[in-house]
């Protein structure tokens, strides 16, 4: 497991970390949020012994990783940079970790891998010549050769299209849920984080604002919110201005042809009869739950007004 | 030390694969071994050489330098640009085992080159005098001994600073670090060159040269730490 105590990171008079305490537990998917800069990827490097913490311990399995090259073989590591030669082949790549974290039947590992990953067709190609995706494939592959016991991935599925993004985020999820990983990932993909992460931590300015499971974030950071669907589309601006005028309504948002209304202290005032004085047919109005991505901007914005 | 030899194998591997390196390496060493053989065995000569002695004394250590300054950027700071020593620093491998690793294996490949040079110069030479003439003993030793060895010291020191230092300051070291030391190197080759005669003295000299850098990357790299190389990715 991981566990992080008052952790702090200085770089001269920049605090990227402060004072952050954190347990992850076996077989948890963890996620860390925030915005660039918020210490996220400092974090990572201090939980890998990148770096050496100002004050305060971040211990692997109760010891630190910096001092334990043997405890590191039970680690793996994605970051944002696939650690992948771009002139040595897919194959040279995985057998070259393959024989630093020693792993017997070498061979074996590296073809099963290609194969889990469908790289085996170009396992003898150069990695300078694969596409993004195919990279970060092989970079996943890399990261799980020695079959670790914690995964330390960053930012995995940036700048991946749909479909590979699918597939990771199945490797991930088939790898805490069948094998066991505890799973520390760094992301700005929030929708990502929603479909796989157990729990949450948002970082802010190095300090953690927030975290907790989603669903318990949802329940206490929530107000109440509805959509609304128009049969008449181009009425849209129209009725999101009607709407804001009304009492205990916090915003309203426009998307995928839908209005959001977000209501005030738990309030949610009755919206149609204003609609329907003012001529504007409402072809749908449901309750919806509030997206990580709400959540997140809510919890940043309030800490942000702290 | 199975950790340092895949590290070994990997670095070669790769400096094999990268072929305009080792093209343009390989096409150097030959180049030089070519116009000092010709010089040596024309009417004239090239800049006053005329010593196969001080040629091959020279020739291998310069070359040698060359090709691990030249190689050095490709296996050490290639890998803080890409930012793959990070991922390198998470596993299992140490810091003292990742530079050890690197150090071997340009130099294997730097002596290699600078060895296939002096055997041409030898081949040049003897085809045009039609007897191959051999260097002294301590040209010799200098070659096999001294030379692998001021490599790999060049090679340790030139990878301590690519590590530690960032991405301006490494460009920086070479204008003010190397570029001197191969004008250096090239004006004392031309002196030497002309030596009719290398003496145990000037190997000797060379010898204490590696040992100093040697000495120097040891006290060095008590400094190098795995957070001065990440804070140093720029």
């Amino acid at each position: 497991m991981i566990e992080i105590k008052n952790l702090t990171k200085k770089f001269k008079s920049t605090l990227a970390v402060d004072d952050i305490n954190l347990e992850v537990n076996e077989g948890e998917v963890f996620g860390c949020l925030g915005h660039n800069g918020a210490g996220k990827t400092t974090t990572m490097r201090l939980i890998l012994g990148l770096l050496r913490p100002t004050s305060g311990t971040a211990y692997v399995w109760g010891q630190p990783l910096s001092q334990n090259p043997h405890l590191r073989r039970k680690v793996g590591v994605l970051l944002e940079n696939d650690g992948l030669y771009e002139n040595l082949s897919g194959e040279d790549n995985l057998d070259y970790y393959a024989r630093l974290y020693d792993i017997t039947d070498r061979q074996k590992r590296v073809s099963s891998l290609l194969e889990y990953t469908g790289l085996t067709a170009r396992g003898k190609d150069k990695v300078g010549t694969y596409s993004r995706g195919m990279r970060r494939k092989l970079g996943l592959a890399r990261s799980i050769l020695h079959s670790p016991s914690v995964l330390l991935l960053d930012e995995p599925s940036a700048g991946l299209d749909p479909e590979v993004q699918k597939m990771v985020r199945d490797l991930i999820l088939n790898l805490a849920r069948e094998q066991k990983i505890l799973i520390f990932l760094n992301s700005h993909d929030l929708d990502e984080v929603e479909r796989i992460c157990d729990r949450i931590a948002i970082l802010q300015r190095g300090r953690i604002i927030a975290c907790d499971s989603i669903k318990h974030l949802r329940s206490v950071s929530s107000e109440p919110a509805v959509e609304i669907a128009l049969e008449e589309k181009e009425k849209l601006d129209n009725a999101a201005i009607i709407i804001k005028s009304i009492e205990h309504v916090a915003k309203t948002i426009i998307s995928d042809g839908k209005i959001k209304v977000i209501f005030k202290s738990g309030k949610s005032p009755d919206l149609l009869p204003a609609l329907v004085n003012a001529g504007i047919r409402v072809d749908e109005i449901k309750r919806t739950n509030r997206s990580l991505e709400d959540i997140y901007l809510e919890i940043i914005h309030r800490e942000e007004k702290q | 030390m199975a950790t340092c030899l895949a590290i070994v194998r990997k670095e070669i591997k790769e400096l094999i694969a990268s072929r305009n390196t080792m093209f343009s390496s390989l096409g150097v060493a030959l180049v030089f071994a070519v116009i000092y053989g010709m010089s040596l065995t024309g009417e004239g000569s090239i800049g006053g050489i005329i010593s196969v002695d001080g040629t091959m004394f020279f020739l291998s250590i310069m070359l040698g330098v060359f090709m691990a300054y030249s190689l050095t950027g490709h296996v050490f700071y290639k890998e803080k640009t890409d930012r793959i020593i990070e991922t390198l620093l998470s596993s299992p491998a140490t810091l003292r085992q990742i530079w050890l690793g690197k150090v071997i294996a340009v130099s294997l490949v730097a002596y290699t080159l600078a060895l296939t040079s002096v055997f041409v110069l030898l081949i040049i030479t003897g085809v045009r005098n039609q007897e191959i003439i051999l260097p002294g003993a301590s040209v010799i030793f200098h070659i096999m001994v001294v030379v692998p060895i001021f490599i790999a010291a060049f090679v340790g020191l030139n990878g301590v600073a690519q590590l530690a230092l960032g991405m301006k300051e490494n460009r920086l070291l070479g204008f003010i670090i190397f570029v001197p030391l191969f004008a250096g190197l090239y004006g004392l080759g031309f002196s030497i060159g002309s030596v009719t005669t290398i003496t145990w003295l000037y190997t000797g000299l060379v010898l204490a040269g590696a040992l100093l850098l040697i000495a120097v990357a040891a006290f060095l790299i008590r400094f190098l730490s795995t957070e001065r190389i990440v804070t140093s990715l720029g």
